[in-house]
């Protein structure tokens, strides 16, 4: 099967094996992806490459409890290395308050024509979900998802109260679900 | 907008769901949402549809390479690349040695005596990775190696097991292992030399064996033979 999907499946089904060539394939298949994942949530390249690590190591060990009929598997990926980069966040926090949290900044973004390329091997994406939402709810979503941030936590950074926060994030799911769902 | 969810309403649970999802549930509110997620597998696919929908933020990310020092600290740590046959000592340690000895001890205490088969002088239960026995190696007083085939679940179709004798870091091959019924191996006496006190490894490979004589697919187990009390070994 040369879909690629189905490829990374059995090369987690290999890693599950201890078969490290299944590991090189994935690693070369998935890294660059996760990198800049990576590189998104923690916004350092020396941090970001442990990181990476980490999540290798973590996939290698894990790799038996991936399951194809619960999660696609560079979905499994990205949850495992949105989590290893968000607490890498957390265990610096207490003093990370003054890292450049610019909204303004994260509402930009790269989006470069590699981005399009990517998007482009995804049936979901030939609509571009992320244009219905509106600048408050996608600013406040990207950072809830990247910086691991709760609902208080957004109020603050952007300097709202509690309620608006909440609600730009509720009708922000509510329009991403529509759009993926029925394409509305 | 309610303070709390009402998770027994499949349109508040689903968009509960989604802020678990996305992380934005307080401590108080995510341990609430825990509990019911643990029994609840329509919770359980609602996050995971949450979570490929999400996916749609790192799908817009430009990939970035990242620098070759990040593989290589990966394959040195998982025991992969160059390090792979050196390391197979620490591999998994005593407990499986130990689980594997019992195991043969077991097994050779139901089998039926066999008075026209050679002495057991030691032996090597190969395992896989559920602790399941896929052969039973036995080596005879001489040094040559009776292999029993149990259950080898590993190999598939154009497959066999290959047995390798690993010595300072080199594997040599010593023979290919039966899918069934047993098979009498004669290492070189050279080899037999070194079976008692050298690493015995077993991987993977297509039918007929690896092809250029080193090992190229997964490992199933390693081991050592372990003498049987009151054999001699004359080898």
């Amino acid at each position: 099967m040369s879909d690629p999907s189905q490829r990374l499946v059995d090369d987690l089904a290999g890693c599950a094996r201890g078969d490290h060539r299944a590991l090189a394939r994935l690693y070369r298949a998935t890294s660059a992806r996760l990198y800049a994942q990576l590189l998104r949530i923690v916004r350092d390249e020396a941090a970001a490459q442990d990181c990476l690590q980490q999540v290798y190591l973590r996939a290698w060990q894990a790799a038996d409890r991936y399951d194809p009929a619960r999660a696609r598997p560079m979905t499994w990926l990205s949850t495992l290395a949105r989590h290893v980069g968000i607490d890498w966040l957390r265990r610096r926090r207490p003093d990370a308050d003054d890292d450049g949290t610019d909204p303004a900044t994260l509402a930009g973004d790269r989006d470069g024509p590699a981005a399009a390329s990517v998007r482009g091997e995804d049936a979901r994406a030939l609509h571009d979900c992320l244009a219905v939402l509106g600048g408050e709810q996608r600013q406040a979503m990207e950072l809830a998802y990247f910086q691991g941030l709760t609902h208080a936590e957004l109020a603050e950074r952007v300097a709202q109260p509690l309620g608006t926060v909440k609600s730009w994030i509720r009708r922000g799911l509510e329009r991403l679900k529509a759009c993926l769902t029925t394409g509305t | 907008m309610p303070d709390h969810w009402d998770l027994s309403r499949p349109d508040e649970r689903h968009l509960a769901a989604g802020e678990y999802a996305l992380g934005v549930m307080d401590e108080a509110e995510r341990a609430r949402f825990e509990a019911v997620l643990a029994v609840s597998h329509d919770l359980q696919r609602e996050v995971a549809d949450w979570r490929e929908h999400l996916q749609l933020f790192n799908d817009r990310l430009a990939p970035v390479t990242p620098p070759p020092s990040v593989w290589r600290a990966i394959a040195r740590r998982t025991g992969g690349a160059a390090s792979r046959w050196r390391s197979l000592a620490l591999w998994r340690g005593l407990a499986g040695a130990s689980a594997a000895l019992a195991l043969a001890l077991a097994l050779l205490w139901v089998a039926p005596l066999d008075p026209g088969a050679p002495e057991e002088a030691a032996v090597y239960v190969v395992l896989d990775e559920s602790r399941s026995p896929d052969w039973i190696i036995s080596a005879t007083e001489d040094g040559r190696l009776r292999v029993r085939a149990v259950q080898p679940r590993r190999v598939g179709e154009d497959q066999t097991g290959e047995l390798w004798l690993v010595a300072d870091g080199a594997p040599v091959s010593l023979g290919l292992l039966p899918d069934r019924g047993t098979r009498l191996l004669t290492p070189a006496p050279a080899l037999r030399e070194r079976l008692m006190s050298a690493d015995l490894a077993v991987s993977v490979e297509p039918t007929g064996g690896a092809p250029a004589g080193r090992p190229t697919g997964p490992i199933i187990d390693h081991g050592r033979l372990t003498p049987v009390r009151g054999a001699t070994l004359r080898f």
